[in-house]
């Protein structure tokens, strides 16, 4: 047994050593240090302050869930002459190429890697 | 005896690992083994709630989520799990009380650095509500608003993104985003991820607007239904019963906010509110698109 201590000390002191690099840069995980901003002991939710939410009012036809993939291009004159706007200004945003197909959810199996739908060309 | 100083060594390792795991929070990483990245996609989501113990029981019945308690110092903190896999976070807040934060679903989006996407976010009008942080398993994460007020959380995930694969039941599927205007809205979000915007049919109130990265859509911009509200996200949790997981909703101490409902995918969506008020959306989603479905 006494021959064993020695063992068990460094032991010991190489688990310390272990220990800290683990607490200093994430070792264990693999991440670099500038990743990692320390150890924390609080987690600060309170961002809800403010005006409630006020939740549903869904009319009839209002629409939330995204589209299926049926393989037809978009068409933004088709949107009910919406874009681009009557009074002769665009969206605000960046509309996606006419033509392009409009996308879906993922539906490929788990494991499975598929990807969505193609693009395609104009 | 030779074995049992091994065994002391192994137990004085373990030991200290666990003393630096537990230094501060450790949340778990989003995905075990590691895997790509996936920009724009609802990745993560957290409840607020008052109750963590209805709120596990609630979620637990409801979606067959099991929950690990986590150390966040004063607060209680579970993480919710499907099959093993991490899937949300549950954060109590205090009583419900005049001013008090409002029990409510937080969204996160993957950002591929939370650093440049929160300056965009801030360049282009949004507030910061939680500066950005890294947590040495889970990633890096910040909270802020979209400039007509939204809450939402921008997360670069250590270890990956859930893939891009068919949500199973009880995983999350879509977010939607209702704001006073898609328009403006769309061009915010699309400025901060990048994502790509597509029209959407639907004839109430206004334009529904479509985000799609990495050619999949990602979530829906939808006018405020109704004018008494503020802007927010919504996440949905794909169920194979939207009615039954309605009903046992109701059941289990939750009120439905908007019945069962065909949506233009050709299923069923619906929003419930957990016991504490906290809303979330349900929607199914069969493996082939339905003669029929609604565009």
């Amino acid at each position: 047994m006494t021959r064993l201590l020695p063992g068990a000390a460094l032991g010991l002191v190489l688990t310390q050593l272990v220990s800290c690099a683990g607490g200093t840069v994430g070792v264990s995980a693999g991440y670099p240090e500038a990743y990692w901003d320390g150890p924390d002991y609080e987690y600060y939710p309170d961002y809800f302050y403010g005006p409630p939410v006020v939740y549903g009012g869904w009319a009839p036809g209002y629409y939330v869930a995204p589209p299926r993939w049926d393989g037809h291009p978009h068409d933004w004159d088709g949107h009910g002459g919406r874009y681009p706007h009557g009074d002769g200004h665009g969206p605000r945003f960046r509309p996606a190429p006419e033509g392009r197909a409009v996308p879906s959810i993922p539906s490929g199996p788990r494991g499975g890697g598929m990807r969505g739908a193609p693009a395609r060309p104009r | 005896m030779r074995r049992g100083a091994l065994m002391l060594l192994c137990i004085g390792a373990l030991t200290g690992l666990d003393s630096a795991a537990g230094a501060g929070i450790e949340f778990p990483p989003l995905l075990q083994p590691a895997g790509p990245e996936h920009p724009g996609k609802l990745i993560w989501a957290e409840l607020f709630t008052p109750d963590l113990n209805a709120a596990e029981h609630f979620y637990g019945q409801l979606f067959g989520w099991s929950f690990r308690d986590i150390a966040i110092g004063q607060r209680a903190y579970a993480v919710a799990s499907l099959d093993g896999a991490p899937i949300a976070g549950f954060v109590q807040i205090g009583a419900r009380r005049p001013g008090s934060p409002q029990p409510a679903w937080l969204t996160f989006l993957s950002v591929p650095n939370v650093q440049l996407a929160g300056e965009a976010i801030l360049a282009h009008g949004g507030k910061e509500l939680s500066a950005p942080h890294a947590y040495r398993l889970r990633g890096k994460q910040a909270v802020y608003t979209d400039p007509q007020g939204a809450v939402f959380a921008i997360l670069n995930s250590h270890s990956g993104d859930p893939p891009d694969v068919l949500a199973a039941p009880g995983e999350w599927i879509w977010s939607a985003l209702v704001t006073r205007d898609p328009d403006s809205g769309a061009a915010f979000y699309q400025q901060v991820f990048g994502f790509e915007v597509f029209p959407l049919q639907s004839g109430v109130r206004g334009d529904h607007l479509m985000l799609a990265s990495e050619q999949f859509a990602r979530a829906s911009v939808n006018p405020l239904p109704r004018d008494d509200s503020q802007p927010h996200w919504v996440d949905f949790v794909r169920v194979q019963d939207v009615n039954r997981t309605a009903e046992t909703a109701t059941n289990l101490g939750g009120r439905i906010l908007v019945a069962p409902h065909a949506d233009r995918h050709g299923g069923t969506v619906a929003l419930v509110a957990d016991p504490s008020g906290a809303a979330i959306g349900v929607m199914d989603w069969t493996e082939t698109s339905p003669p029929g479905a609604a565009k």
